[in-house]
């Protein structure tokens, strides 16, 4: 009986994902340019490893995307949870900190078309380099966000939905399509207060 | 039916026939009729699931239940259909009643991360439990919507890309991130009719 209620909280099929998972591991991770211990990563399509380091304890999804090209690097230290369908695309560098938890469907990178020639289809066209990228540790991305060559500051909060694109400081909470500053830690208060578009308290 | 109809609809239905032979009795309920394909379950013993559902491709179906307090439930009634790469997520309870079709990549919760303490990381601080959700008989949730912590009522269109945080009456489409209420229908003239945020028709003004 214990054998079934044991099955009832883990079913089989999530033994089998880690089981292939572990196959995944053992069979490319000399690949990789760095491939800490204990990490796994479920059905990724991967470009490039020799310049992608991952750290300790990673927990990539199904079906995630990581790529480097033209010498790109992307670094992923310990202990960060990718969600499920997320892109990571670096042509300079991509940084991710410690113990980052992104959410599903995320897009993260530092390039983008470029589109000045318009006798030209835009896929023919050169990639343009936007700034690298720095996720700082502890931070919470939401789902469906898209970040593009900007910085993020330590624990911060970037809401479902929203699309980055100028550089955040620590501890703020941000939203939006262009994303704003929404809400940030007081330390005086020692609160979340919210703020205006600038970054001021609103006083209440 | 062409023959490529009849050998892709096919292997749905096998693919399902094998999932449910295997691990259907772990699930609390699983109706007759309803067609599972791969997808990705946590806690199978405190899902409900109707009868005629349609779950495509890489639904993600989770419950987490805490420490001592009752099980979390998630409930799916009759004639759903979730599209693919949704998710549904219970801390405490979510129910989605008989006849609700869900779009692709779908997102519905009764919980998100707390981040009250800045010393800690944001991932090793605790879940927190928002509001139970209700998801009414006949609703229509667009594609990359997002419901987290509300009831929605009977009939209710949930236009495509909107965030949903607040309760929402019966009869209403409703857009946007925040979602607002954009039209709702009109008993009176019994059509579908203009409305301003507050819900108000925009004739009667």
């Amino acid at each position: 009986m214990l054998f079934i209620e044991f099955f009832k909280t883990i079913p089989p099929h999530e033994i089998l994902r880690k089981l292939r998972c572990r196959f995944f591991v053992w069979l490319n991770s000399y690949a990789f340019g760095r491939f800490g211990k204990r990490n796994c990563l479920f059905n990724p399509q991967i470009l490039n490893a020799k310049n992608i380091f991952l750290g300790n304890d990673l927990w990539v999804c199904d079906k995630v995307w990581l790529a480097t090209i033209n010498g790109g690097c992307l670094t992923i230290k310990d202990h960060v949870i990718i969600g499920r369908f997320s892109q990571i695309y670096a042509t300079q560098s991509i940084l991710i900190e410690d113990n980052v938890l992104m959410a599903e469907n995320t897009y993260i990178s530092d390039n983008s078309h470029s589109f000045d020639n318009i006798s030209l289809p835009i896929w023919k066209q050169e990639l343009i380099k936007l700034n690298p990228v720095i996720i700082g540790s502890g931070s919470w991305i939401g789902r469906n966000v898209c970040i593009m060559g900007c910085k993020i500051g330590k624990n911060c909060v970037i809401g479902a939905y929203s699309f980055v694109k100028k550089d955040v400081p620590d501890n703020c909470v941000v939203a939006g399509n262009p994303a704003r500053i929404i809400k940030r830690y007081n330390p005086q208060t020692k609160q979340w207060e919210k703020t205006d578009k600038d970054g001021n308290f609103i006083l209440q | 039916m062409t023959l490529f109809k009849l050998f892709h609809s096919g292997v749905i239905h096998f693919k399902s026939f094998c999932y449910r032979l295997f691990w259907g009795s772990s699930f609390g309920a699983l109706g007759k009729g309803t067609v599972i394909v791969s997808p990705r379950i946590f806690n199978p013993r405190d899902i409900y699931i109707g009868e005629k559902c349609l779950l495509s491709h890489f639904v993600w179906l989770a419950t987490l239940s805490k420490g001592n307090k009752d099980n979390a439930k998630l409930q799916i009634g009759n004639r759903v259909r979730v599209g693919r790469f949704s998710e549904i997520f219970a801390v405490q309870s979510v129910v989605i009643e008989d006849g609700v079709i869900m779009a692709e990549n779908t997102y519905i919760s009764d919980n998100t991360h707390s981040y009250g303490d800045i010393e800690e990381y944001i991932c090793d601080q605790p879940i927190e439990h928002i509001g139970d959700v209700v998801i009414g008989n006949g609703s229509w949730i667009g594609r990359n919507a997002c419901i987290i912590g509300c009831k929605i009522g009977k009939n209710c269109v949930i236009g495509a890309y909107s965030l949903v945080n607040k309760d929402i009456p019966d009869n209403c489409v409703v857009v946007g991130n925040p979602a607002r209420i954009i039209k709702r229908y009109n008993p009176q003239t019994k059509h579908w009719e203009k409305t301003d945020k507050n819900g108000k028709f925009l004739n009667e003004q």
